[in-house]
């Protein structure tokens, strides 16, 4: 059997665990505390390593009075309830989530101190998978997959104190992990995602991306672009703040590798990462 | 995880490991399989989803029974409607929930949501005639395959354990109403076909010649619409109960000889306490509410939940499929550990992905399975001192809406000797429990005779039993009361909270005036009633003579005292903040502290004359952040705890003795059966 909706593998490509004790309150930039109301009494709170147990029950305006120095967003019962609800009827939890996100995205707006500048205070979607169910994807056909293959780092490969310090626990794992994921978009949304089973292609095809992608992509009759790498890059990549441009390097260096390589879609990726803000 | 072979081990199990058969190919299962296997692991435990079940074409369960047994490993079979598994609708066909009106309301009438992947849905009516049709034909075709099994290849089940679990009745609660309190509120399903059911019920139940007593008419005073709250109560309760044992019964058709275990089966990232909290997780990317995880052990572990022979052993479930995934490593590590304690302290456990097990550090791993083979082995386990018996486990009994108006008793149970404390709701269940020593009965309770005379001979046995003056009493059982009473021996206390005192055989019983009315004129959350519940809780504590092991210094600091066999207390120091924590613990007499691991690895005569340990009555310690320190604790009064021990032990085996004789009187051929 092969789950459609493969969270844990999705999970450990996309959002990886963090490892390490969160910061202390005080050592955090911004502070955005979330608040479910109900004729303006709290229902429910939330502030990234916060407490807020207590305030549940009490007026609005005492949680803000009290917490003075972040912004407190707050949301009414009905509307949670309402894009619950409605959410339920969308196939797994990335679409909900994505649908809830919209449906709240007024109200999770906040002005920025002393600024005239907006901000809102959404989780950041992962680069790749905001690109492909966003503008990127426009371009891509109806209906295509993504094959991705982490690998472990090549023998030698020494990661920076810098690297050291931004996985903490987690570097050694990464330097050694393997995993395959196949995404699936169909009509600008994500299919599925899991972890293809390779066995029926025997063991020495199954080592080769290129004999990979071909099999997936006549299983599944749709066209399905290979990426191979390093599975300490991968992760580099997805928290940075321009990660199209360490892609473009990557490929540039052949540290990650585009199987089949198209012409068409690498210079997308230069395009993208040169324009990347 | 590791021990010997063709022996079932789920009972020595306190951490089991979940590998879901459903979620790779037979192949690349076996692989993981051998993975495991060299790992040391020969227990695991899975979950069967209602729906792959039924769509399991390929006899995928079968071949991974085949596989586990050619690996001579043990296997748990979890049977669902369970929430928190990672399979679409956790497991529930996708045409029943997808019809409203087959979907569970909560008391404020709103579908009950569960935010957890792969995807979010709104669960099930448990009385829903379409559920529970298909429901019951997904239990006979799971016992006509284990039948099969049996029958054709027996060797395949030697190591097979079905897991029955509580399934969703405790998530039947108003995220609204749970937000503050997990607990708090009225639990319970009010869909139009739980509501049915309740009438017909109520009609039935109070139809019963107790409550007709004195004349057919007095029956109509137990359907009043102020009693709307109580009957429902224990409606949700015996439903549960007797869904539970339908379940059993359904699955013991026709595989009769297949071991079964009743466990009740906690899933906190799917508690809808955390719903509302969860969702504003998702939306700003931040880490999970910890702190409210964190509680969410200690109010499940408070609850003891009756099985149908006996207590049902508590599992909690670490899916990694809501907020504990997005937890850091000393943060889940925390997590574990006190679930292990709590729940493993009574009898249970907990189930972790196997893959989630082996991304934490080996140190780690290491240290909690010696710790769970302890809890496993009875050599530490919690002692349950107090029970609150309720009319429903899921509602509230502690602080907010709906709760009831001995909820400062329930509060002051467990403020006075924490996890000592236990929510209840069955009185066979109180009978079961002879380390007890107090019990307290919640107003919403309804006695009748029998009830009376079960509880009046526990207390007889040296107990304390606490109940109101004004409560639901049918009038046979106020007559057998004041029969009983009218013999005994009395004391009246007026000041505070007024109660009477009785000697009842060598139990004492208090009476006292703690019914709804009296609540209310006490005024909940006062400084004056607050201490007026206090002094009447301290002096039911004198009376049974108990106190509790210690105190701590520092209340961001928690303690976990459990009895070790042998003598003497295993300690353990919590401290559930991201900060390191300074505190005194302080024990009532002078006693000895020292490291636990050496203490339980050495005979207690090397202990006693052990030169480096002082004795003292107050110990300071610093808890680094989510930390926990393991301590045992030895002193003069502590040492009766081997006789509960070997009590309690020499109690297990003449009940497991007198069942094995009984089935080998009443079923011929047992003794050649593959279970012997």
């Amino acid at each position: 059997m092969e789950l459609s909706y493969d969270w844990r593998s999705f999970q450990s490509v996309f959002y990886p665990q963090k490892r390490s004790l969160s910061l202390p309150l005080e050592s955090q930039k911004t502070r955005v505390i979330f608040a479910v109301v109900e004729k303006t009494r709290v229902i429910a709170a939330y502030g990234e390593n916060e407490d807020l147990c207590d305030w549940i029950g009490t007026p609005l305006t005492s949680l803000k009075a009290a917490h003075g120095d972040c912004e407190v967003v707050s949301l009414e019962r009905e509307d949670v309830d309402q894009w619950i609800s409605s959410a339920v009827g969308q196939p797994h939890l990335y679409q909900q989530i994505d649908f809830i996100r919209k449906s709240a995205l007024p109200q999770l707006e906040f002005k920025v101190r002393n600024s005239l500048r907006r901000q809102t205070c959404l989780a950041e979607k992962h680069f790749l998978l905001d690109s492909l169910l966003g503008g990127m994807g426009k371009i891509f056909p109806s209906a295509y997959g993504v094959f991705i293959r982490l690998e472990k780092a090549r023998e030698g490969y020494q990661p920076t104190p810098e690297l050291i310090e931004r996985f903490g626990a987690g570097c050694q794992e990464y330097l050694e992990q393997e995993q395959d994921i196949l995404i699936l978009f169909r009509g600008g949304k994500l299919e599925a995602f899991y972890e293809p089973d390779l066995g029926s292609i025997g063991p020495d095809r199954c080592l080769v991306p290129g004999e990979v992608v071909k099999y997936l992509s006549e299983k599944h009759s749709v066209p399905v672009q290979g990426l191979t790498v390093p599975c300490i890059e991968w992760m580099t990549w997805g928290q940075a703040k321009q990660p199209w441009r360490m892609v473009a390097k990557s490929l540039k260096t052949k540290e990650a590798k585009l199987v089949p390589f198209r012409w068409r879609v690498a210079s997308l990726l230069a395009v993208r990462a040169a324009f990347e803000v | 995880m590791s021990g010997g072979e063709h022996k079932l081990q789920s009972e020595q199990q306190a951490i089991q490991l979940v590998v879901n058969y459903w979620e790779r190919r037979p192949r690349m299962m076996r692989a993981r399989l051998d993975e495991l296997l060299r790992h040391g692991v020969t227990h695991i435990a899975t979950f069967v989803p209602w729906q792959a079940m039924e769509s399991d074409i390929s006899h995928t369960l079968a071949r991974f029974l085949q596989a586990v047994a050619d690996r001579r490993m043990t296997v748990s079979l979890i049977i669902t409607p369970e929430v928190g598994v990672h399979y679409p609708n956790s497991g529930f066909p996708k045409d029943i929930i997808q019809r409203k009106e087959n979907l569970a309301q909560h008391a404020q009438q709103g579908p009950i949501a569960i935010n957890m992947a792969p995807n979010s849905f709104a669960i099930p009516s448990l009385f829903a005639p379409e559920f529970q049709k298909r429901y019951f034909s997904f239990l006979a075709r799971m016992d006509s395959f284990l039948s099969d099994l049996g029958r054709t290849q027996s060797e395949v089940l030697r190591g097979v354990e079905v897991v029955v679990t509580g399934s969703l009745w405790k998530y039947y609660r108003s995220p609204r109403d749970s937000a503050q309190s997990a607990f708090s509120g009225n639990a319970g399903e009010y869909s139009t076909h739980a509501n049915l059911a309740f009438r017909q019920r109520v009609e039935q139940f109070f139809a019963q010649r107790e409550f007709s007593d004195p004349n057919p008419a007095a029956s109509n005073r137990w359907k009043t619409r102020n009693l709307e709250d109580t009957n429902r109560r224990w409606f949700f309760q015996q439903s549960e109960d007797v869904f539970r044992n339908r379940t059993l019964h359904h699955l013991r058709r026709k595989a009769s000889y297949i071991r079964l275990s009743e466990t009740e089966l906690y899933t906190p990232e799917a508690d809808p306490s955390l719903m509302y909290s969860n969702i504003l997780q998702m939306l700003s990317g931040g880490n999970s509410d910890f702190f409210s995880l964190s509680r969410l052990i200690d109010e499940y572990s408070a609850r003891s939940s009756m099985a149908s022979e006996s207590r049902a052993k508590p599992y909690l479930h670490w899916s990694s499929l809501g907020g504990f995934r997005k937890l850091s490593d000393p943060e889940r590590q925390f997590l574990i550990l006190k679930s292990l304690l709590l729940m493993g302290g009574q009898g249970g456990g907990i189930y972790i992905d196997a893959g989630d097990w082996f991304a934490l550090s080996k140190n780690f791993r290491n240290r909690t399975e010696a710790l769970a083979r302890s809890v496993a082995s009875k050599d530490l386990r919690i002692r349950t001192r107090a029970l609150y018996l309720t009319p429903h486990l899921w509602s509230g009994a502690g602080s907010g809406v709906g709760a009831s108006s001995a909820a400062p008793l329930w509060q002051e149970l467990q403020d006075k000797i924490g996890t000592g404390a236990r929510l209840v709701s069955s009185i066979d269940l109180v009978l079961r429990e002879k380390n007890a020593d107090i019990l307290v009965v919640d107003p919403r309770f309804i006695f009748t005779r029998e009830n009376i005379l079960k509880i009046i001979a526990w207390v007889r046995a040296g107990k304390t039993l606490v109940i109101p003056r004004n409560a639901l009493y049918t009038e046979s059982a106020r007559a057998e009361l004041e029969s009983i009473i009218s013999r005994t021996q009395r004391i009246e206390i007026a000041l505070g909270l007024p109660y009477r005192l009785h000697a009842v055989g060598d139990g004492k019983l208090f009476i006292s005036e703690y019914g709804a009315e009296a609540g209310m004129d006490l005024g909940h959350g006062s400084g004056e009633s607050n201490a007026q519940w206090q002094s009447f809780i301290n002096a039911v504590f004198a009376v049974a003579n108990i106190q509790p092991y210690c105190k701590v210094s520092d209340s961001r600091l928690a303690v976990i005292p459990m009895e070790k066999r042998g003598g003497g207390l295993g300690l353990f120091l919590l401290n559930g903040t991201r900060r390191k924590v300074s505190g005194d613990v302080i024990f009532s007499q002078a006693v000895n502290v020292s490291d636990l691991s050496v203490a339980l690895s050495s005979a207690p005569e090397a202990l006693a004359d052990n030169p480096n340990s002082g004795s003292a009555s107050r110990f300071s310690f610093e808890v680094p952040a989510c930390g926990i320190f393991p301590l045992a604790v030895d002193g003069q009064h502590l040492n009766d705890q081997e006789e509960r021990f070997l009590a309690a032990e020499l109690e297990q085996n003449t009940s497991a003795h007198i069942a094995a004789d009984s089935a080998k009187s009443e079923l011929p051929g047992l003794e050649n059966s593959i279970w012997s």
